[in-house]
């Protein structure tokens, strides 16, 4: 299948802390293919950023390894890459976008030299004038209102939007990007600075067929941009589907549990809110069964048990062994 | 109607002094609360919204004069509480209440569940030991907390649970009027509706009123009964929810609206995406505050400033064009 840049098979990042080791990401597997966007939802803690770093090689050495997997990017695995052989990558072909886009800059450099920095990184071959002629048009692209005078601005002096929007310049400087990753791009921003970010992103998805992984929490966002949707709890994908198989007919009791617990503009207030109850395990103490069985309300004896594994309901996946006997049937 | 009025806002106003001259004296301000004045009925949840730094946590802070206002009046049981005494506001605060956004720093760390549930009623003297510890436990059962956690640390709780209890504190002293500041901001979605359960089934039992402070627009839609919405200080737009989320009149309130994702699939939105950013608030706009960002503005918005009033059926915007 060449029509996928990035596969993930089975990865599995533990963390070695004072209390003994932490499984962070548990051996998941997923795929994106070329000019599509991937959603990955799920709360704090279910390993959804570790996920977006361990591609990037970015998990601190001290205290977290990646033990087992393939992460193949163009049918390169990554993890197989020495340490030249990666930063050939890294913010080449996947640029990565950050949450907080305060401590994403350098805040005693101005923002024109911090995109130039990035462009240099990957050109050092360029002159200066055409660095600060490449810097500008970028700048331009992603949509600051006076990119000469913002250059020369530092990034306490912009908002937090614009802060996001030369961050998104900075993933794109090095100019032949295959793949975005964007850790909760939005969450720090209002909503209508949000809906402007998103509408940047999907520009970029359809002119420049850039895949992109975006990591969020917000069922609104992934419904506005995701073909494809990776619902994560625990470390664990639970469901990978298409977003409107996903949204219409969700087939894990969490992602229903989610999808129903959100107060709609159209919800009754009258009506109580549907809720999941208890809250997420610790992932030092794990259930024996499935990860969500200490929360489910459609538990059987099995779930206890045995941890269910990934059934595939023509496309749709998902774990849980209520699906069982819908995949032997066929 | 006024009969009904539990609290009533006058003019209400916060600059801050951001800059100051070598000897102190005020260069320029932040306009934090414009000219607020709303009226807050018994019984109902009065939801703010806004994006960030348009004033709303100001407001909430001033009403209860934890910071205090510049000017105006709010008026609350016949007593304006802005000209109160120390002591007077003190009293007052057994029937005011707030909940805060963060429920890992607004917790003492070196407390436990008892003593910060309790602490209301040491702070005003109610009643002696035994009824006080009576008191807990029953208002740990109403937010949903069990008597094995009474000797807990707030670091051993979840997000919510913590939140449970910053309730559970808020609520001890019967109060009357009680306002939540982005109480589920910080919560993961799972245990948000969790708390926002709790605190409509309060309102119920306890016939509780609610300044509902978010940013969050399909949260205050969930909870409110009126809902206003603020931008750079002033309140543009104020109206009964049903009719604020169907007959949006105010062009920020529609763009604000219409930028909510959505939780559905395929279905195509009308999105009215904003230009640019929210102007500083020291030097804001001259007349209509949005003039910069809206797209029907012309000559009169840039110099006359648009008052609230009323467009039918208590639906309030201020706006030239309306």
């Amino acid at each position: 299948m060449s029509n996928e840049i990035l596969e993930v098979k089975g990865l599995k990042t533990v963390f070695t802390g004072k209390k003994g080791k932490v499984t962070a990401v548990d051996k998941i597997s997923f795929s994106v293919e070329k000019g599509k966007c991937l959603c990955i939802v799920g709360e704090s803690g279910c390993g959804k950023s570790i996920t977006s770093l361990s591609i990037l090689r970015l998990i601190p050495k001290t205290t977290g390894t990646i033990e087992e997997g393939e992460i193949l990017f163009d049918g390169v695995d990554i993890l197989k890459l020495d340490e030249d052989g990666i930063r050939k990558i890294r913010g080449n072909k996947i640029s990565m976008i950050f949450q907080d886009s305060m401590t994403g800059l350098n805040p005693v450099m101005t923002i024109g030299k911090q995109v130039i920095e990035a462009i240099k990184v990957h050109s050092p071959n360029i002159d200066k004038k055409e660095l600060e002629k490449k810097a500008l048009s970028i700048l331009t692209d992603v949509g600051i209102p006076e990119p000469a005078k913002r250059m020369k601005e530092y990034p306490h002096q912009l908002s937090g939007g614009m802060r996001q929007r030369v961050m998104i310049a900075m993933a794109l400087s090095a100019g032949n990007n295959e793949l975005l990753i964007a850790d909760e791009p939005t969450t720090a921003l209002d909503v209508t600075i949000q809906a402007q970010i998103l509408k940047l992103m999907n520009n970029l998805k359809n002119e420049n067929n850039t895949s992109i992984i975006l990591i969020t929490h917000d069922m609104g966002v992934v419904a506005e941009m995701a073909d494809y949707v990776m619902v994560m709890y625990a470390g664990k994908e639970m469901e990978y589907a298409d977003a409107k198989s996903l949204f219409e007919s969700p087939l894990h009791p969490y992602t229903s549990g989610l999808l129903k617990s959100i107060p709609k503009l159209s919800t009754n207030p009258n009506e109580e809110l549907f809720t999941i109850s208890g809250s997420v395990p610790s992932l030092t103490d794990m259930p024996k069964g499935c990860r969500f069985s200490t929360r489910c309300s459609e538990t059987c004896k099995k779930c206890f048990e045995k941890e269910p594994p990934l059934f595939d309901l023509n496309g749709h996946k998902v774990r849980c062994w209520k699906y069982e006997e819908r995949t032997n049937g066929r | 109607m006024e009969d009904k009025t539990l609290v009533k806002i006058e003019n209400l106003t916060k600059n801050f002094i951001s800059k100051k001259s070598f000897f102190g004296k005020p260069l320029s301000y932040v306009h934090a609360v414009d000219n607020v004045s709303l009226d807050i009925f018994k019984g109902e949840t009065l939801g703010i919204v806004g994006e960030s730094g348009c004033g709303k946590s100001t407001l909430g802070r001033s009403i209860l004069r934890l910071t205090e206002p510049t000017s105006g009046k709010v008026i609350y049981d016949k007593t304006d509480l802005v000209s109160l005494s120390k002591e007077d506001m003190r009293q007052m605060r057994k029937r005011l209440q707030l909940v805060f956004q963060d429920p890992y720093a607004s917790l003492n760390p070196r407390m436990t569940v008892k003593d910060l549930i309790k602490a209301p009623l040491d702070v005003f003297n109610i009643g002696n030991e035994s009824e006080r510890m009576e008191k807990v436990f029953q208002i740990m059962k109403q937010v949903g907390l069990t008597e094995e956690q009474l000797n807990r640390y707030p670091h051993e709780f979840s997000g919510g649970q913590r939140q449970r209890i910053v309730i559970a504190r808020a609520i001890i002293l019967d109060p009357e009027f009680v306002v939540c500041d982005e109480p589920v901001s910080a919560l993961d979605v799972s245990v948000r509706s969790q708390v926002l359960n709790l605190l409509n089934t309060l309102q119920k039992e306890k016939n509780l009123t609610y300044m509902f402070i978010s940013h969050d627009l399909s949260v205050v839609k969930y909870i409110s009964d009126r809902i206003a919405v603020m931008y750079l200080g002033r309140v543009v737009e104020l109206a009964e929810k049903d009719e604020l989320y169907s007959h949006a009149a105010h062009p920020y309130t529609k763009a604000l609206l219409s930028a909510v994702p959505i939780a559905e699939v395929g279905r195509k939105r009308e999105i009215s995406v904003l230009e640019g950013d929210v102007p500083s608030p020291i030097n804001p706009p001259k007349g209509c505050y949005f003039n910069t960002r809206c797209p029907y503005a012309d000559e009169r918005c840039r110099k006359e400033k648009p008052e609230l009033r009323d467009i039918g059926c208590g639906h309030m915007c201020a706006c030239h064009k309306v």
